[in-house]
């Protein structure tokens, strides 16, 4: 009996317009189940298949906890130790929140950083210098009141662990993890990958005709977000923790490892009781959510691509989803759901109808109505206090870095790890700006000194805390 | 509207109810069930009291014990909608003098950290079962009880921490914390019959029955005043019909319903998985347990202290049920009764809760004597041959003292020595060398304590393992013999 319709696949692919997908549905005792459909590339003129290479963006995070895992397994630290006790050299102030943050606290979101997600996107820093300077990074809430979705402090577990194991991080996942699974098709980042014809490029369908869409430089934040693997790969990874530490019959780590990654153990900021049970808790790497009345261990991907990963433990059964879809695409959720219902043997679900709901309610885009707020107190007949080359040069903030602000046609740009943002005056020194790629816009606000020079802008580049302030430096 | 007959209803329970008491032993018992937000039924039965031969009635009161978290929990909800209590500011701007043993707990915690059980505390039960202290002392005591885990790292179960609500409210509202409770929230709720614990001369209070074979007896109810505002209230089976009328159906005129329900967020898991795959993982909100059954969200909570009770409620279906019993230390009668009260609406009766509930206590009694089988095995492992106490047993006799746990008195009993903490005898037999095994002479409790001898050569305190979890607590001599 097979988990899945390939033709049922089809045509949810077509309904929520993607055009590549991969899945695998693991079951203990019998040969995990594949389907490949679709094109990897815009001109279709590649089949995925079982070595296509899609970017698993957070399900990445797993890894990175899998590692610090295999550490405490071997004993060299423990869930709870302080981490500042692993980092002598550590460049921060005692008083600083990273004195009292534990392994744990890293891999449980719970520190009380939000996403700053502009802090690392397309940053050309090494993940190491990004995760040293991250500890100084605003917090939004008191040290593990609520937790956070984040990515930074996976940097950070990922740099903790090159300290305490002597060996780079993508060195020590491939001989601690990915060699002992046999996943020797999973890399590191984007580098070489794109060009080669066997990889999912994300696209989207516009106008009839498939475009890719802009890639994010993830070198910055591989701990987090920069595996790129395929569905072979993703197969053995599912069995793995099926067989809760198990590759091919040996123990790569200790069960109890496992179990610890895998169980509920914080509560997410604005998490609303659904049906089945009070919260979906953040394990390491991985979230603990109700699914039908079963406990699934789950994790979604979106970046540069879509995808999931996710496992029923007490049913021995699992699912990973990779696709080349848009990041808002549901089509992971509507096929993993599909599969594990099926593997289970419950009542079909119209997981499909369910999403397009949830999706037509979101309704218009959340930074288009921040917009026509905006109209409605903007104070008519002001206009910027300077020339508008006065505020052209380069500002500064100690963690996100430089912000390069220029004069184009008569409008500011900015500048900031190559992702640009268009400027336009709002009301006296304020300038609504808008992020080329689309998706997130605010404003900005310059301030003078008393000797009347432009001195600084301050940006709201993460929406959950004050606006950063960039110094001018230039 | 549930489609459930009254008729039907009424003698299912009674007899349900009846069939329960026998089965764990419960002399009196008292249990309200409500329905569509109203009072439905409610059911009396058994005796209040041996020594009088008292029965059940509506007017009996029950030691709550830690129901009463939900209610100070409550109070602190109403000072945070006045804008008296910010539930995230660290407690210190209120209470300068606030301290933990962990300084970064100390400048940290929050009203939020009193009520959800992740200050790092383990239970430190003995430090205030029957302890002679007032609720006000945790202040001064709390900064010598030692953690066992990293502050808001995870979920234990504490009162000590909880206790520190009532301060807080006593700073914010300028009235003492039975004051406000009275004032504030149970007179404006009607639940006139409340009695805070001290009062007990000629009140109609159900006695406190302790299992001994197949038996009940009745024993002195313990003392926790150290503790009152996280566990003292006693009250009758009417006052919490008003107490889960107001939770299920809000009028606001007290509490906004937003107010209330900040109350049920789930704020920290309980690290056990759930065994029954009907009921979802536990967490905690402030002063209440939240988890689901049957895909339900059920808000409850249990105490099982001089009595037992649970008080628990469905908001999505207007349903609650109080259980009210009088037999210490365990209240999975309360739980049996109230889940297969709930099983009868959201379920289809095919959970028996007193089945499972049975074979999880005496689960439970199998771990727990072989936990205590395995330390023996370990003691004797380790014991060292031929070594005697450094001093006469007398020396070692005479009172010492904990500013986090007070003063225990050790004497001579039966050739060995005894330890008396709060009224709660422990014995102390000779192991090795200046180590004595510590033995509760009720509950299943094993460690081993050890003497110190100071630089003059005299007995100057003693190391008791009194919470398993954390470090041994460190009693300082304070005089020699009985003095």
């Amino acid at each position: 009996m097979m988990a899945l319709d390939r033709k049922w696949i089809a045509r949810e692919m077509d309904r929520w317009k993607v055009r590549g997908l991969s899945v695998v549905t693991v079951r203990e005792g019998s040969e995990p189940e594949f389907h490949c459909l679709g094109s990897s590339d815009p001109a279709g003129s590649h089949g995925t298949n079982l070595e296509t290479r899609y970017p698993i963006a957070s399900l990445s995070k797993a890894f990175t906890a899998l590692s610090v895992g295999i550490l405490v397994d071997r004993g060299e630290i423990g869930w709870d130790d302080k981490v500042a006790d692993h980092w002598p050299d550590a460049p921060f102030e005692s008083q600083a929140w990273f004195a009292h943050a534990t392994f744990r606290d890293l891999l449980l979101h719970r520190v009380g950083l939000p996403l700053h997600n502009l802090y690392w996107v397309n940053s050309t820093r090494s993940f190491q210098a990004l995760a040293s300077d991250a500890v100084f990074l605003t917090k939004t809430r008191s040290f593990r009141e609520r937790a956070r979705y984040q990515n930074i402090t996976y940097l950070l577990a990922g740099y903790l662990v090159e300290k305490i194991s002597g060996l780079s991080w993508r060195e020590f996942l491939r001989k601690s993890v990915l060699d002992p699974l046999a996943m020797t098709r999973t890399g590191f980042g984007l580098k070489g990958e794109v060009s080669k014809p066997s990889f999912a490029r994300a696209q989207s369908l516009e106008g009839g005709t498939w475009k890719p869409a802009g890639l994010l430089n993830v070198d910055s934040i591989l701990p987090a977000a920069g595996l790129v693997s395929n569905i072979t790969d993703m197969g053995a990874w599912i069995g793995f923790f099926l067989d809760r530490g198990k590759a091919s019959g040996k123990t790569v780590v200790d069960e109890k490892i496992v179990h610890e990654l895998i169980q509920p153990q914080a509560i997410p900021e604005g998490n609303s009781p659904g049906k089945e049970g009070p919260v979906s808790g953040f394990g390491m790497g991985w979230v603990s959510e109700m699914f039908r009345g079963h406990h699934l261990v789950c994790h979604t991907g979106a970046t540069n691509g879509n995808c999931l990963a996710g496992f029923i433990p007490d049913k021995k059964t699992g699912v990973a989803v990779l696709s080349n879809a848009l990041p808002d695409n549901p089509i992971c959720r509507i096929v993993a759901y599909q599969a594990l219902g099926s593997t289970l043997g419950l009542e079909p679900f119209p997981w499909s109808d369910t999403f397009r709901e949830k999706t037509a309610r979101i309704g218009e885009d959340y930074f288009e109505g921040q917009k026509k707020i905006r109209r409605t107190y903007r104070k008519t007949g002001t206009r910027p206090s300077h020339d508008l080359a006065e505020y052209a040069g380069e500002y500064r903030n100690p963690q996100y870095g430089k912000i390069e602000i220029t004069v184009q046609r008569g409008g500011l740009r900015a500048a900031l790890n190559g992702i640009r943002y268009h400027l336009e005056h709002f009301h006296f020194d304020q300038f609504e700006f808008d992020c080329e790629m689309g998706g997130f816009g605010g404003l900005l606000s310059f301030h003078y000194d008393n000797l009347g020079r432009i001195q600084s802008v301050l940006i709201p580049l993460e929406p959950a805390v004050d606006d950063l302030c960039f110094l001018k430096i230039k | 509207m549930m489609s459930i007959d009254l008729k039907e209803m009424e003698s299912w329970l009674a007899e349900f109810v009846s069939g329960q008491q026998e089965l764990w032993g419960i002399p009196g018992a008292a249990v309200a069930v409500l329905l569509d937000s109203e009072p439905y039924l409610t059911r009396y039965s058994g005796t209040a009291s041996k020594t009088s031969g008292q029965p059940v009635t509506a007017q009996t009161l029950f030691p709550i014990s830690s129901c009463t978290k939900g209610m100070t929990a409550t109070a602190l909800a109403l000072l945070a909608e006045e804008g008296l209590l910010d539930w995230e500011r660290p407690i210190r701007h209120t209470i300068p003098e606030f301290r933990m043993a962990d300084p970064f707990a100390s400048e940290n915690m929050t009203a939020l950290d009193l009520l959800c059980h992740r200050s790092g505390l383990p239970n430190h039960n003995f430090a205030w079962a029957n302890s002679r202290f007032g609720y006000r002392d945790v202040l001064s005591r709390l900064p010598h009880i030692k953690p066992s885990q990293g502050f808001r790292s995870t979920w234990q179960y504490q009162n000590l921490v909880f206790t520190v609500a009532g301060c807080l409210i006593e700073r914010l509202s300028g009235r003492p914390w039975e004051t406000f409770m009275r004032e504030e929230l149970l007179s404006p709720l009607g639940m006139d019959q409340v009695r805070f614990g001290i009062e007990r001369e000629g009140l109609p209070i159900s006695e406190t029955f302790l299992s001994a074979g197949h038996t009940a007896i009745a024993v002195p109810p313990l003392d926790i005043q150290s503790i009152a505002p996280a566990g003292s209230l006693l009250a009758t089976l009417e006052d919490l019909e008003h107490w889960l009328k107001f939770n299920l159906d809000n009028d606001g005129s007290t509490l906004s319903q937003k107010g209330l329900e900040y109350l049920w967020e789930p704020r920290v898991i309980v690290p056990l998985q759930s065994a029954y795959p009907e009921r979802s993982t536990q967490c905690v909100g402030l002063g209440w347990v939240v988890e689901h059954y049957r895909g339900e969200r059920i808000i409850w909570h249990d105490g099982a202290i001089n009595g037992c009770a649970f008080v628990g409620f469905i908001p999505a279906k207007g349903c609650g049920v109080a259980v009210l019993g009088n037999k210490t230390f365990d209240s999975r009668f309360c739980k049996a009764v109230a889940f297969q009260i709930f099983e009868s609406f959201l379920g289809d009766g095919s959970i028996h809760w007193p089945e499972i509930l049975l074979k999880e206590a005496s689960q439970e009694a199998k771990d727990q004597a072989e936990g205590l089988r395995g330390i023996q095995v370990d003691h004797e492992r380790h014991k060292r041959p031929k070594t005697s106490p450094s001093h006469d047993l007398e020396e070692y006799t005479g009172v010492y003292e904990d500013m986090g746990y007070g003063e225990i008195r050790i004497e001579k009993k039966d050739g060995g020595l005894r330890v008396d903490l709060n009224g709660l005898g422990f014995t102390l037999s000779h192991y090795h060398y200046d180590v004595f095994e510590l033995r509760s002479e009720v509950l299943p409790f094993l460690g081993l304590g050890t003497f110190q001898t100071d630089v003059f050569g005299n007995i100057s305190g003693v190391l008791l393992p009194l919470e398993p979890k954390a470090a041994p607590i460190e009693f300082r001599k304070k005089t020699k013999g009985n003095g």
